[in-house]
C-alpha cells in the first residue's frame, strides 16, 4: 500500500470520520477487509472499479450496514449507538430510488423535516437545495417524471438540505448530462471549500481529479492507496507506459523511436498501429507531434492504453507484491 | 458552527434523536399522502362497493323478506368480517414497511437522526387509519342505503347491531393490520404468509374443535357480537353446529385478547425493525 501525505483540505488537523479495522462480509464474499481510514474536512475521493467495495464502505460509514469487525466513529462516536449524529450526516445512495409519488419539493421538506427542522425552516432550506442544485424549475414536478440526470440531483439535494458536516455521496454522477455533472462537482468542490467533510465515489479518475487531489483507492475491500493523486500519478510513472500510435507505415514509425534510449519496447500490432512501450514517455509525447507533421509516416492518433483507472490499480498492486 | 465547533460541542454529548411524536406526526402524514395516491388504494376501493351492491340488491328485491337488522347482520358478519376485513388489512398491512424496503427508500428515513420504532409505529398508523377509513366509508354508505326512505328500518334493533358490528370491524382491522405488517418486517414474502395466516390459521382453525379454536383472532371477534343468533347458517356454522362444542369467553376477556395481540405485534414489528439490517442495493 502506498502511504502519502493528504492534501491540505480545510482543516486537515480534524479528524471527522474514523474507521477502525472495519471489515464487513457477505457470507463467504468479503465487502470490506480490515479497514482503516481517518477522515478530514474537504473533499476526498473514493475510487475503485465496480465491486471494488465502495458503495459497501459508505453504507458501513453512514451506519446502514452493521461491521462484522471494527467500528466506525463519527467526531468520536459510534454511529450505530448514536443515531442522533445523523444530524450531521448527508447521505446519497447508489441506488435510484425516491418518493416517487411526491414532488420534488415535497420529498425535500419531508426528509429536511425528518432532521428536525419546523415547516418553514424545512422550506427554506428545500428552497436553497432545490437552488444548489439547480433543480427549481422542476421542484413542483412528480418526481416519478424525473429524468435520471434530475433523479440524481434531487438526491444531491436531499442529502445536503439539512447543511450536514459530513456528506457520503455514492457515484452522485451517474446518469447526469456534462452540464449538470460540472454543476454538481463545481456545487462538491464549493462543499469541501466551506469546511464541510465530503467524500465522494467514482470509478473514473478524472471525475475526481477535477474535485480534489486526495483520493483513497480501494481494490477487493482494502485501501490500496491513500493520499494525493500526484503521488499515485508518480507511482505509476516508475512502470513503463504504452502508447499505442495508428498511422500509415508502424514499421517507418518504428525506425525512429528504436533509436530512442527510453523506449523499451517496441511493436507492430497491425498492419497500421505500433505499441509503444516507454519508462519515460513525455519524450515520446514530444515527438510524436512531430512525426504527425510528417506525410510520410501518416500517423492519424495515438491513445495512452494506460491512463484508466484498471491499469492504475494493476500497478498499485503489483507494487503491492 | 464549523467542523470544529461542531466537534468540540459534540465531544461528550453527541446529538440526540428526533422525539418519537414528531416522528410519528411525520412519517404518518407522508405516509397517509403516499396511500391515497397509492393505485392499490382504487382496487380495494372496487372491493368494498360489493357489499354496497348488495344492499342496493336487498332493498329493491329483499326488504320483505329479509329485515334490515337481519340483513346487516349478515352482511356485516360475512361479507366485511369474513372477507373485506382481511382483505384490507392484507393489502395494506404487508406494505407498512416492506414498500419502503422494496422501494429502497428505507435508506432516507436510516440516515435521520430517529427512532426506527417511531418510524415504524408512524407507518403503522397511517395503514390502520386508511384501512378502517376505507372500511367505515363502505359502511357509513351502506347504512345510508339501507336506511333512507326506508323509515322501518331504524329501530333500536338495527342501530344496536349496525354500531356492533362498526367497533368490531374497526378492532378487526386494527388487529389483522399489526399482525401483517408485522409479517411484512420479518418475512421475505409477506404476502404469502399473510394468505397462509388466513386461510390456514384464521379460516381453519376456527371451525377446529376443541378450545384450539379461541387461538384465532375470528373466534374473539365473533364473540364480541352480541346478535350472532341472526347470522345465516354459513359453511364456519355448519361445521361447529357438527361438532356442537360451544366454548365461551366474556366480552371483556375477547376485547382484552384482541388489544394485546395489537399491542404485542405492534411492539414486535417496532422491535425488529429497529434492529434488523436491510441490505438494500
Amino acid at each position: 500500500m502506498i502511504q502519502a501525505p493528504p492534501t491540505a483540505p480545510p482543516d486537515t488537523s480534524l479528524v471527522v470520520l474514523k474507521t477502525q479495522n472495519l471489515s464487513r462480509w457477505y457470507g463467504q464474499v468479503i465487502g470490506v477487509n480490515d479497514l482503516t481510514v481517518d477522515v478530514s474536512p474537504g473533499v476526498t475521493g473514493l475510487l475503485g472499479l465496480n465491486g471494488a467495495g465502495k458503495s459497501t464502505l459508505f453504507k458501513l460509514m453512514a451506519g446502514q450496514l452493521k461491521p462484522s469487525a471494527g467500528v466506525v466513529r463519527v467526531c468520536g462516536h459510534d454511529l450505530a449507538h448514536h443515531r442522533g449524529l445523523y444530524r450531521l450526516i448527508g447521505f446519497l445512495a447508489e441506488p435510484d430510488a425516491l418518493y416517487e409519488s411526491m414532488t420534488g419539493r415535497e420529498m425535500l421538506v419531508y426528509l429536511t423535516r425528518l432532521q428536525g427542522f419546523t415547516k418553514d425552516e424545512a422550506n427554506e432550506r428545500t428552497q436553497r437545495a432545490l437552488q444548489r442544485t439547480h433543480l427549481l424549475e422542476a421542484a413542483d414536478r412528480r418526481v416519478k417524471g424525473y429524468s435520471k440526470g434530475m433523479r440524481q440531483k434531487i438526491k444531491l439535494a436531499q442529502a445536503l438540505a439539512h447543511d450536514p458536516q459530513i456528506l457520503f455521496l455514492d457515484e452522485p454522477f451517474n446518469g447526469m448530462d456534462p452540464v449538470s455533472r460540472k454543476e454538481s462537482m463545481d456545487l462538491i468542490k464549493e462543499l469541501g471549500a466551506e469546511g464541510k467533510t465530503v467524500m465522494v465515489s467514482s470509478h473514473i479518475l478524472h471525475e475526481v481529479e477535477a474535485m480534489t487531489s486526495r483520493i483513497l483507492l480501494i481494490h477487493r475491500g482494502q485501501i490500496l492507496a491513500d493520499g494525493d493523486i500526484g503521488e499515485i500519478r508518480d507511482a505509476i510513472e516508475r512502470h513503463p507506459h504504452r502508447i499505442e500510435v495508428h498511422c500509415e507505415s508502424p514499421r517507418a514509425l518504428a525506425t525512429e523511436f528504436i533509436a530512442l534510449k527510453d523506449v523499451q519496447g517496441l511493436r507492430v500490432s497491425s498492419e497500421h498501429s505500433l505499441l509503444l512501450e516507454s519508462d519515460l514517455p513525455r519524450e515520446v509525447y514530444r515527438m510524436l507531434p512531430e512525426f504527425a507533421l510528417r506525410p510520410e509516416m501518416g500517423v492519424r492518433s495515438w491513445t495512452t492504453l494506460d491512463d484508466n483507472l484498471k491499469s492504475l490499480f494493476e500497478y498499485l498492486v503489483e507494487d503491492g507484491r | 458552527m464549523n467542523t470544529r465547533e461542531l466537534q468540540q460541542a459534540y465531544a461528550d454529548k453527541p446529538p440526540v434523536t428526533l422525539e418519537p411524536s414528531l416522528t410519528i406526526g411525520l412519517v404518518y402524514n407522508a405516509a397517509v399522502k403516499e396511500l391515497v395516491r397509492r393505485k392499490r388504494l382504487v382496487f380495494l376501493g372496487m372491493a368494498v362497493v360489493f357489499p354496497l351492491v348488495l344492499t342496493i340488491i336487498w332493498r329493491v328485491y329483499g326488504t320483505k323478506q329479509i329485515s334490515p337488522t337481519e340483513f346487516f347482520a349478515n352482511i356485516g358478519g360475512l361479507v366485511y368480517l369474513k372477507a373485506l376485513v382481511y382483505l384490507v388489512s392484507l393489502f395494506f398491512g404487508v406494505p407498512t414497511i416492506h414498500d419502503e424496503v422494496e422501494g429502497r427508500t428505507i435508506t432516507y428515513l436510516f440516515t435521520r437522526p430517529l427512532s426506527r420504532g417511531a418510524v415504524y409505529a408512524g407507518r403503522l398508523l397511517a395503514v390502520q387509519s386508511i384501512s378502517a377509513l376505507v372500511l367505515t366509508a363502505s359502511l357509513a354508505v351502506c347504512f345510508l342505503l339501507m336506511v333512507v326512505g326506508n323509515s322501518q328500518a331504524i329501530n333500536l334493533d338495527f342501530v344496536e347491531v349496525y354500531t356492533n358490528y362498526f367497533l368490531v370491524i374497526l378492532l378487526a382491522v386494527f388487529c389483522y393490520t399489526a399482525i401483517f405488517a408485522f409479517m411484512g418486517t420479518v418475512f421475505k414474502r409477506p404476502l404469502i404468509w399473510g394468505i397462509l395466516y388466513i386461510f390456514a390459521w384464521e379460516s381453519t382453525v376456527s371451525v377446529a374443535p376443541m378450545r384450539l379454536q379461541m387461538w384465532t383472532l375470528e373466534w374473539h371477534l365473533r364473540n364480541l357480537i352480541v346478535s350472532r343468533q341472526d347470522v345465516q347458517a354459513s359453511l364456519t356454522d355448519f361445521v361447529r353446529g357438527l361438532l356442537s362444542v360451544e366454548y365461551s369467553l366474556p366480552l371483556w376477556g375477547s376485547l382484552f385478547i384482541l388489544l394485546a395481540v395489537v399491542t404485542l405485534f405492534t411492539f414486535l414489528g417496532g422491535l425488529i425493525f429497529g434492529r434488523k439490517e436491510y441490505v438494500i442495493n
